[in-house]
Order: C-alpha cells, then sequence, then structure tokens
C-alpha cells in the first residue's frame, strides 16, 4: 500500500517537474530561435574584436598640421584625449592641469586636447590667454565639425575626457574637470 | 469525456486568435516585444513594461480605440509616432467628480487622450498647483486622483519624447529658406536634435545677441527681420527639446559602460537616449545603439519591416552581451512567454470548469463530468506551479514577496494539497470528491483575488532589499504561508462538513472529519514551524524575536484558535459541529492575520492602507458570519437526524 502511495506521489512529482522543465525551456528558446538568424548576422557585422576597440582617426591640430590616431599607438605612452571649448567654465579651469601634468610625466602621457569651437579664431584666442605655453606631449587638435568628438565619441557636454590605452582601447572616461589624480 | 477535453482545448486554442489585435502596424511585434528594457528595478522585455505602463494608465492591456491596439504596439507607437499616440484614449478617469473638475465630457469607458487631458491641465493648472501645495496627506479623492493622472501623464510625456533627439524636424519650406547656411542643408535633410549640436553653439551665440538687441532697444520680435525670427524659433525650438529631454529617464534601452557608477563597478548602466548623452554615460560603444535606434525610429515611420527587423535583432544582441548582473536572456524569455501564455488566467480557467463540473456530477451523478473536475485541477495544478517556478526564476527572489505572490501561492498550494489529498484516498469515494471540491473552489476564489491584487497591474515588482533576501526570511514566508492554505483548505472543508451534517448520508462520508481533523493539524505544525522560523529572521534582522506586532499576533492568533479547537475536540468540550463551525471561521482569522494586520497602518509589516481591501474584508467577515450561521441553524433545525 506504501509502495503504491509512494508510487503514485513520485508520478506526481515527475509530471509536473517535466511539465515545469518543458515549460522552461520552450518560453527560454522562443525568442532565441525567432532571431537567431538576425542576431548571427549582428554579430558578424560586429566582429570579435572588443567592441571598446577604438577604430583609427586622422586630425588636425590648430595650426593645420595632419595627424594620425596610429602615430601614438605603437609606443607605450597612454593616450589622454580631451574635449575641451572656449566657452566653457570648466574648460579654462581644468587646462592648466594637464599642461602641469603632460610636463610632469612626459614619458607616460600623450594628450590630445579637442577643442570643439564652430569658429577656431575663438579656440587660438583661449590658447593665447590661457595655455601659451604647452609642453611636447601634448598636441592642441581641432574638431570643429564635432566629427570626432561627437562622431566618435560621442560627447555632447564639455569637458570630457577619455584614457586610452597604447592599442586604443578606453580605460576611463572622466566627465567633467579632470583632476592630477586622474593621471597618476 | 476525451470528446469534452478535446472540444474544450480546441475552444482554448480558438478563442486565442479570437483575441488577436488588430495591430494597425506592419511591424513583427516579437523582435519588438524582446527589446530588454531597465525598468523598476529590473532588466525585462519591452513587452512587460508596456502592459504594465498601459494598464497602470488605462486600467487594461488592449487600447480600444478605433482598432484595438496591444501594448506593445501602442508603445511603439508612443515612442516612434507620438503625434498618433497622444490622440488614443489610454487614460482612465473613472471618478466623476474628477472629470467635472477637469470639465471633460462623457467618453466611452471613461478614457480620454493625452492632447484633451493636457488642455483641461491648462485651464486647471491653479488647483493643481494648490493641490501640490498641500501635504499628501491632506488630498481628497479627488485630488489623489488628480496626482496619479498627472503622474502618469508626466510618465506618458517622457515615453513620447525618448527619442525625440533622433526624430526628424520637419520645418516648414519658409523657414528653411531664410534659415542662416549652417544651419540650411541640416534642415533641408531633415536632421535631428543631435545632428544639430554641429552648429548649436553658433546658433545660440546668434539667438542670444538678437534677443539682447530686442530687448535693448525695446522692439517687439515681429519687427525682426524673417531670418533672425527664424534663428530666434530654432534656438528656442532646441532648446525647449534640451530642457525636456534633460529630465527624460523612463524608456532606459542603452546599456552603457561609461558612467561613473559603470566604471567604478565594472557593471553596464542602462540608461534613457537622453540620458545617456546628458549625464555623459555616452561613448564610442554606445554609438552603434544609438545609429541603430534612428533607423529603427526611421524603419517604423516608413513601414520599412526588413530595417525594423535587423536594427532590433542588433539592439536586443548588444543588449543580452551587456556585462550586468541584472542582464538574465533566459528570464528575459521566459518573462515574454509567461505574458502571452498568462498562466494565471489559464489557471483560473481550469479550476472554474473543473468547479462547474463537479457541480454538474453531484446534481446529476454521471461519472464524466467528475473525471472532468480531476483532470480540470489537474490542469490547474500544473499551470499553476510551472508559473510559480516561471516567476522565481524571472524575478530571481522566494516565490512570496509580495501580497499578490503570497495569494498565488496560498492558491497553489490549497488546491496541489487537494489533489494530493484526493489521489492519495480511494477516488471513488465522496470524500475525494470533497477534497477536489474544497481544492476547486480555493483556485477559483484565490485566484479572482489575485486579480484584484496586482499593482496597477504589475505582478512583478521589485522589491526593498530587506524583503529580496535572506534564507530563514525565505523559508519562514513560505512555511508559515502554507499554513495559511492549509488552514483555508480546511475551512471550506469545514464549511463542506457542517453542509453535510443534516443529511443522513452525511455517516457514509464520516471521513471528512478526519480529513478536515488532519489536515487542521497539518496546519498547526506549518503555522507554529513558520512563526518560530520569523522569530529567528526577525532576531537577525532586528535584534528581537518577538515584538507583538500585528503580524506575528495574527499568526500567534491563527495558532492559539487551532490549538483551542483541537483541544476541544480532543476532550469532547464542544458538539462536532460547533468545533467544525470554529474551523469554517477559520477563514476570517486567516483573512485578518493575512490582509488585516496590513491595515492597521502599524508594525513592520504594513504595507499601507488600502480602501479596496479594507472593504473586501469586511464582506468576507459578515458573508462568512451570516454562511457559517446559517449552516449551524440550519444544524439544529435538524439536530435530531444529526443524534
Amino acid at each position: 500500500m506504501k509502495q503504491k502511495l509512494a508510487l503514485k506521489l513520485s508520478f506526481l512529482l515527475l509530471a509536473f517537474a517535466v511539465f515545469a522543465g518543458a515549460v522552461v525551456w520552450d518560453y527560454t528558446r522562443a525568442p532565441t530561435r525567432q532571431l537567431e538568424k538576425n542576431i548571427q548576422t549582428a554579430a558578424t557585422e560586429q566582429g570579435a574584436s572588443g567592441r571598446k576597440t577604438l577604430p583609427h582617426f586622422s586630425f588636425k591640430d590648430l595650426n593645420g598640421k595632419s595627424y594620425n590616431i596610429s602615430d601614438y599607438t605603437h609606443g607605450e605612452k597612454q593616450i589622454f584625449i580631451n574635449f575641451w571649448a572656449s566657452w566653457c567654465a570648466p574648460c579654462i579651469e581644468e587646462f592648466p592641469i594637464m599642461i602641469e601634468q603632460a610636463r610632469k610625466y612626459p614619458q607616460d602621457w600623450i594628450i590630445l586636447a579637442f577643442s570643439v569651437d564652430e569658429n577656431p579664431a575663438e579656440a587660438r584666442k583661449f590658447i593665447q590667454r590661457f595655455a601659451a605655453d604647452w609642453p611636447q606631449n601634448m598636441i592642441l587638435a581641432a574638431d570643429h565639425d564635432k566629427a570626432i568628438s561627437q562622431g566618435i565619441f560621442q560627447t555632447i557636454r564639455y569637458p570630457e575626457s577619455y584614457i586610452l590605452s597604447p592599442h586604443m582601447t578606453i580605460r576611463r572616461k572622466i566627465v567633467g574637470m579632470v583632476s592630477p589624480a586622474d593621471f597618476e | 469525456m476525451i470528446r469534452f477535453y478535446v472540444l474544450f482545448f480546441l475552444f482554448l486554442t480558438l478563442s486565442f486568435p479570437l483575441n488577436a489585435r488588430a495591430d494597425n502596424v506592419f511591424l513583427d511585434k516579437r523582435a519588438f516585444e524582446q527589446i530588454p528594457v531597465l525598468h523598476e528595478g529590473r532588466v525585462k522585455p519591452v513587452l512587460s513594461m508596456a502592459r504594465g505602463y498601459l494598464i497602470r494608465f488605462s486600467g487594461r492591456d488592449t487600447v480600444q480605440d478605433l482598432d484595438s491596439y496591444t501594448a506593445q504596439a501602442w508603445l511603439a507607437e508612443l515612442l516612434f509616432t507620438p503625434e498618433q499616440a497622444m490622440f488614443r484614449p489610454v487614460f482612465r478617469v473613472s471618478l466623476p467628480t474628477l472629470r467635472e473638475v477637469l470639465g471633460l465630457e462623457r467618453s466611452s469607458g471613461h478614457l480620454y487622450h493625452y492632447h484633451e487631458l493636457q488642455q483641461a491641465f491648462r485651464t486647471q493648472s491653479d488647483f493643481l498647483n494648490q493641490t501640490l501645495a498641500l501635504d499628501s496627506n491632506q488630498w481628497s479623492n479627488v485630488q489623489k486622483d488628480l496626482i496619479d493622472l498627472h503622474e502618469n501623464m508626466i510618465v506618458f510625456n517622457q515615453l513620447m519624447n525618448s527619442f525625440s533627439l533622433l526624430r526628424p524636424l520637419n520645418l516648414s519650406s519658409e523657414m528653411i529658406d531664410v534659415l542662416p547656411p549652417y544651419a540650411q542643408d541640416w534642415a533641408r535633410a531633415k536632421g535631428n536634435y543631435l545632428q544639430s549640436l554641429i552648429f548649436a553653439e553658433r546658433l545660440r551665440q546668434q539667438a542670444t545677441r538678437l534677443a539682447e538687441k530686442t530687448t535693448k532697444a525695446g522692439t517687439d520680435l515681429a519687427t525682426l527681420s524673417a531670418s533672425d525670427q527664424a534663428v530666434l524659433s530654432l534656438a528656442f525650438m532646441l532648446e525647449e527639446m534640451r530642457l525636456h529631454g534633460a529630465l527624460n529617464i523612463v524608456f532606459r534601452v542603452v546599456p552603457s559602460s561609461y558612467s561613473r557608477m559603470a566604471q567604478e563597478t565594472g557593471q553596464s548602466e542602462f540608461f534613457a537616449p537622453w540620458a545617456l548623452y546628458e549625464q555623459g554615460a555616452s561613448g564610442p560603444e554606445t554609438a552603434p545603439i544609438i545609429a541603430e535606434w534612428a533607423q529603427i525610429l526611421q524603419a517604423y515611420q516608413n513601414s520599412d519591416t526588413e530595417k525594423w527587423q535587423q536594427s532590433l535583432a542588433k539592439i536586443r544582441d548588444y543588449s543580452i552581451h551587456t556585462n550586468s548582473d541584472l542582464m538574465r536572456p533566459y528570464a528575459l524569455g521566459l518573462e515574454w512567454g509567461y505574458h502571452h501564455v498568462k498562466p494565471m488566467e489559464l489557471s483560473f480557467l481550469f479550476c472554474l470548469l473543473g468547479f462547474l463540473s463537479l457541480l454538474i456530477f453531484f446534481i446529476s451523478g454521471r461519472g464524466d463530468w467528475r473525471r472532468v473536475a480531476w483532470i480540470s485541477l489537474s490542469c490547474a495544478v500544473l499551470v499553476h506551479g510551472a508559473a510559480l517556478l516561471a516567476r522565481v526564476i524571472i524575478l530571481y527572489r522566494p516565490p512570496i514577496s509580495t501580497l499578490y505572490e503570497s495569494i498565488i501561492f496560498v492558491a497553489w498550494v490549497a488546491m496541489a494539497f487537494g489533489l494530493l489529498l484526493a489521489w492519495l484516498t480511494n477516488r471513488q469515494t465522496q470524500r475525494a470528491d470533497f477534497a477536489v471540491f474544497a481544492a476547486l473552489l480555493s483556485g477559483v476564489i484565490l485566484n479572482l483575488v489575485a486579480f484584484t491584487h496586482t499593482a496597477h497591474g504589475e505582478t512583478m515588482i521589485v522589491l526593498a532589499a530587506v524583503l529580496n533576501s535572506g534564507f530563514w526570511l525565505a523559508t519562514h514566508v513560505i512555511i508559515i504561508t502554507i499554513g495559511y492554505a492549509l488552514c483555508l483548505f480546511a475551512a471550506v472543508l469545514a464549511h463542506v462538513q457542517l453542509y453535510q451534517f443534516p443529511h443522513p448520508a452525511a455517516r457514509k462520508t464520516i471521513g471528512l472529519d478526519h480529513m478536515v481533523l488532519n489536515t487542521t493539524r497539518l496546519a498547526l505544525l506549518f503555522v507554529i514551524v513558520g512563526t518560530i522560523l520569523g522569530g529567528i529572521w526577525a532576531d537577525q534582522s532586528w535584534g528581537r524575536f518577538w515584538g507583538w506586532d500585528p503580524k506575528e499576533n495574527g499568526a500567534l492568533l491563527i495558532a492559539l484558535w487551532l490549538v483551542w479547537l483541537l483541544h476541544a475536540r480532543m476532550t469532547n468540550f464542544f458538539a462536532d459541529y460547533h468545533i467544525m463551525a470554529g474551523l469554517a471561521a477559520l477563514n476570517i482569522i486567516v483573512a485578518l492575520s493575512w490582509f488585516g494586520t496590513n491595515l492597521l497602518g502599524v508594525g513592520l509589516h504594513s504595507y499601507g492602507f488600502s480602501d479596496k481591501t479594507l472593504w473586501s474584508l469586511i464582506a468576507t467577515t459578515v458573508i462568512e458570519i451570516f454562511l457559517i450561521g446559517g449552516l449551524l441553524w440550519r444544524i439544529q433545525r435538524h439536530k435530531r437526524l444529526i443524534i
């Protein structure tokens, strides 16, 4: 009698477990199956590399000289990218910090400070006033059409900065003013 | 019988396509429904969010208009073509006084669209401001509903503007012709807000100069040239969009690893598109996601099915590969399936079918109907149990954490216990039939109660951390809730026993008495163990084992009630039917302990006062008192038969 009861109970539990398992399996599988093909296409387009690896890009400094980011990706130096504008108050305050840090760590950092001013004259005026003397490992670049700041880095508020490894992967993003601690 | 069940399932299968909504859109809804979105602290499929909001606004999960729209189709329209969505009647204003205050005319189902409510609020802004100035405790019912409606409209507005930064600005050709050259190409190409940022600073400076000049000269803006007016209009338009956008945080579909918190924790955060930029969480990684959302927006507006599906698939792929503990793709799929299958409604239907079949069997005596009832109960137990399991996986927490969850858990325990009891006894006896009857009746009533205890239609809410963790909490709640379920089951059986007393046939079903008492003993065991475990958890969390909290007193009351009746039975202190009446009254005791203690508004188990619960509790108590009183009166009348 007891065996019969145990059998009945086991059957009930087994039936429940099988049903619940089937439901779980089917529900989780359904959407994947539906979009599997499209997702595979998307994954292929995206590529196997990490998403944080940046594309190489070229740019000009405020005097019109051309550069390519790949010029800085072979050494040991970390790349510090800063986006600033002449009308941005915190940018005035952070510029001396960047200059000071660039001087302090010439072997460790290359600083690319991109002006997003639509009018290059405004940017030059700013430099004359607040950063007339800048070190060799700092490049004052121009991004008048925001192709780099907005197009690649999605920056629309200033100042914003990125710390990149020599292999063009993003190590950190800094929103707002930088501090000396960011370079340590 | 088999033929009957085939017909029933055929009916169920056919009823689903009948329910299908005539969504007036080309799109593949499944692709959109499955997009992960962070909402109320949990990553869920868009379908869940859409249903939650539509039920919260309108009290139903479809839009009843010229076409019948599903929640997901409504949300797609609201996000991508808000100019149409704002004319869909989705806001329920059920209070007649509030309709009067807002000057709203009669409308079908008391449903109104955003545009007309916006107009109404403009005329009644003083009343709204006066209400907002008051403390919320002082609000009348009208003011409470007014604030709820206003909050719902704010959410609607946020959803409506979620993608305004990507939506092309349709400027008039007259305006475009007189815009400065730097803005003209953008305007002709139907550029959006994000693209306008390339010249935003120049436009802002020009507009500021114009405004200062006009103010200084004291001239009217109308006297400015058409070109200057166009500059001011465009600058104002873009600034207004920015100000609106700065507060837009509801539709959080963009995962980002660039926010401060994400960088500190190594876990991606989800942002609404506007917030992504405003809070500095955008970055190279989010660029393709935003680009895909722009494609989706365009595809929706141009009815481009291929682009729609491709872009949604890419978005889903990006999202499900996000490095976040909140992202669990299998749970997303399960939740999507849960909403489509609606297992709780299915469980209720099975219970109802079984209950009616059993009633027919009792009246007609035909064995086929009994089998239908048994199979229905088995199906209900399986579907309901699978739903509970699915909820555990989806919510990633023990099955009982809210009032709603405790109700559906109690329903399942009562049904499963009834089925087990019937299975373990001789199936051909009336005793087994009454166990099935009690299980089905508990299933019907508790499922109905559960439907009325959802939070704005949302059944999967996220809890405060204190309720979401702790081994002792989980075990205590589960065990005490099983105790509640067994008490309710015993109470239903006790009603049946009371009904049976006057009949001579009752002698044949003497076993029922043992069934009630054994269930009661088991209930007592669970209530006592559950209460002790609760004490252990309370000691760990609050530093005391027992604090005379209303909920603790409630559990103690149940235990004392059961001990009292069981001792009375052992000592023959009361007549059997009095003991059965006491056990039938367990329904009242459990309801007071389960729901009533929450109404007191004091103690650590207080979940807030609700008028609806208060009236339901009063109604339950009154009905039970009359029912048990009536059954006792009936027994008194037939006392000789019992003796």
